[in-house]
């Protein structure tokens, strides 16, 4: 019985550290990772770019949000501290100074959008964009956390090798392998993260009685000031509202749990692009839902995306059609 | 793990040994503090309010915690529209309002900063944090009595009510217009002002049955 126990454990212990050896470490095709470069890079050029409106008139000197509220503020919530909101920004008085940090960062986030020096620009566009949130963290909203994440897990893979100024320098050898193993980690950590988005998406809902009664889609669209078009004309329709309602619980769960299967995937990206662009219309949360669409091309294989941009691919590229199936066999 | 149609990865491509040992650690940490930032999006057990203290530096700093409320709305008063409104009441330029947010198009993101503002003060609010309250409103005001060296400021912050589903169109409380001003209640309201000594100094305008409880009438 003993001995039946150990040799359970010991098949538990060998199996569990292949499965991780083999998700997390088996080198692959980085054209992923530098296709999210590019949506990471124009996400964030956005999200930079946006502060351009107003900018004085929120970090300047007399601005809605000085340093010091700010501080004041964020130490009181749990888990938080004005410690951790490290932001340059904080220490800027001048209104010229501001903008000229201001284009600087816009440059280098361009830059690093247009794949030029890649690793570096990389680590500083993710600095610049937590500058940002940091600076006024009481109005970061669903999109930053998103945003954030894509280009801290981008530091860690080569997101430069394709689609970008850094190729066309590069003197290339065609013999080269060009997977690598960084690309993994960082897919996966961009994978895993908007699975368990999904699910805590899902699961707060769960949380709300009005997700259960049916009623939320409608305090969505109710939201005359927030939402990007009136839906309000289904108000007759309990039925439509409530089976919306349900649909978006259903599929986020679906979605958090069913992505790692490798039939469903498919189906679930596609569904994905009408749900966020509905949840768009309802919330007006248009930078949000357009980034989590585009930030599901995590859980398209290379070949697929080399396929589907036409770019022409290397001898690693054909390997990448059994990476789904790897992803199965794990999850 | 070598593929049945492709070489073996070239050294270079794949980690050694006490590479992936590493970065196994690394990545167990990190799915760790992934798995109490997420957990804690909605309510948050004392434990994990711990948790949260003490993963503080990494969590924060990556802003890995979404503070935001991904379930979007639970119904209630806390996640609908809110309005902020510093109107100028002594001072050269008296009878200004400003209104955050006003003007551009819904979606765009310096609007959204602006909606957000205005639901965080309402949200110290409604949950008692008086003095961040304070805090916001005073920085709110302050900004107004600088620009136009105005003397005294009105901070209000209003929920939009929205509208019910099935809505009495035809009574003067609920107007047919979702942004009409009717639907408009208030949250938070102070005097925002400098003194003597050129402090800032803020007193919230309560409900006068808050100041001074109405007393029953002896019969």
């Amino acid at each position: 019985m003993i001995d039946a126990v150990q040799r359970y454990f010991t098949r538990l212990a060998e199996g569990f550290g292949q499965g991780w050896n083999r998700f997390w470490f088996t080198p692959s095709d980085p054209f992923t990772v530098c296709v999210l470069r590019i949506v990471a890079g124009v996400a964030a050029l956005y999200f930079v770019g946006a502060h351009s409106f107003g900018l004085v008139e929120w970090f300047g000197p007399n601005g809605w949000l000085p340093t010091a509220t700010v501080q004041r503020v964020m130490e009181a919530a749990p888990g938080e501290g004005a410690g951790y909101q490290l932001s340059y920004l904080n220490l800027i008085s001048s209104p010229t100074l501001l903008w000229i940090l201001h284009a600087v960062g816009l440059v280098i986030i361009a830059t690093f959008a247009l794949g030029l020096f890649t690793r570096v620009t990389n680590v500083l566009s993710l600095l610049v964009v937590l500058a940002y949130i940091h600076r006024a963290p009481m109005v970061a909203a669903q999109f930053e956390p998103v945003l954030a994440l894509m280009l801290f897990y981008l530091c860690f893979a080569p997101s430069g090798r394709y689609l970008s100024l850094d190729s066309r320098r590069a003197k290339r050898d065609p013999e080269r392998d060009n997977r690598s193993w960084g690309a993994t980690v960082s897919l996966r950590l961009v994978q895993v993260h908007i699975s368990a988005l999904y699910l805590m998406m899902a699961l707060t809902k769960l949380g709300a009685e009005t997700w259960w009664e049916g009623g939320a889609v409608w305090w969505l669209m109710a939201q005359s000031q927030s939402r990007l078009a009136d839906l309000t004309f289904v108000r007759n329709n309990l039925m439509l509202i409530n089976a919306w309602t349900h649909a978006i619980v259903l599929f986020e769960l679906a979605y958090g749990v069913l992505i790692w299967k490798r039939l469903a995937r498919p189906l679930l990206i596609a569904l994905s692009v009408v749900h966020w662009l509905l949840m768009a219309l309802l919330t007006g949360l248009v930078g949000y839902c357009v980034l989590m669409i585009f930030a599901g091309a995590a859980f398209i294989p290379a070949s697929t995306l080399r396929s589907l941009l036409r770019c022409g691919g290397d001898r690693e590229a054909a390997a990448e059609t059994e990476d789904a199936k790897e992803t199965a066999a794990v999850a | 793990m070598a593929r049945k149609h492709e070489p073996p990865p070239s050294p270079a491509a794949a980690p050694g040994s006490a590479a992936r040992t590493i970065v196994s650690l690394l990545l167990f940490v990190h799915l760790v503090c992934l798995f109490v930032a997420l957990a804690s999006n909605y309510l948050m057990s004392p434990m994990q309010i711990r948790l949260l203290n003490v993963l503080a530096p990494y969590i924060q700093f990556f802003k890995i915690q979404p503070t935001a409320p991904y379930h979007l709305t639970d119904g209630t008063e806390i996640s609908h529209d809110h309005v902020l409104e510093v109107e100028v009441t002594a001072g050269p330029q008296k009878g200004e309002i400003v209104r955050l947010p006003e003007g551009g198009v819904s979606g765009w993101a310096p609007r959204q900063r602006e909606q957000t503002l205005a639901r965080t003060v309402a949200v110290t609010s409604y949950f008692g944090a008086e003095q961040n309250t304070a805090a916001l409103a005073k920085a709110l005001g302050t900004r107004m009595l600088d620009l136009g060296e105005n003397e005294e400021v009105v901070v209000r912050c209003f929920r939009r009510q929205p509208q019910e589903r099935l809505f009495d169109a035809t009574s003067a409380a609920t107007p047919a217009d979702p942004s009409d001003d009717a639907y408009l209640n208030a949250v938070y309201e102070a005097r925002v002002w400098r003194d003597q000594y050129g402090q800032v100094q803020l007193l919230k305008i309560e409900e006068r049955e808050v100041v001074a409880p109405l007393e029953k009438q002896s019969s």
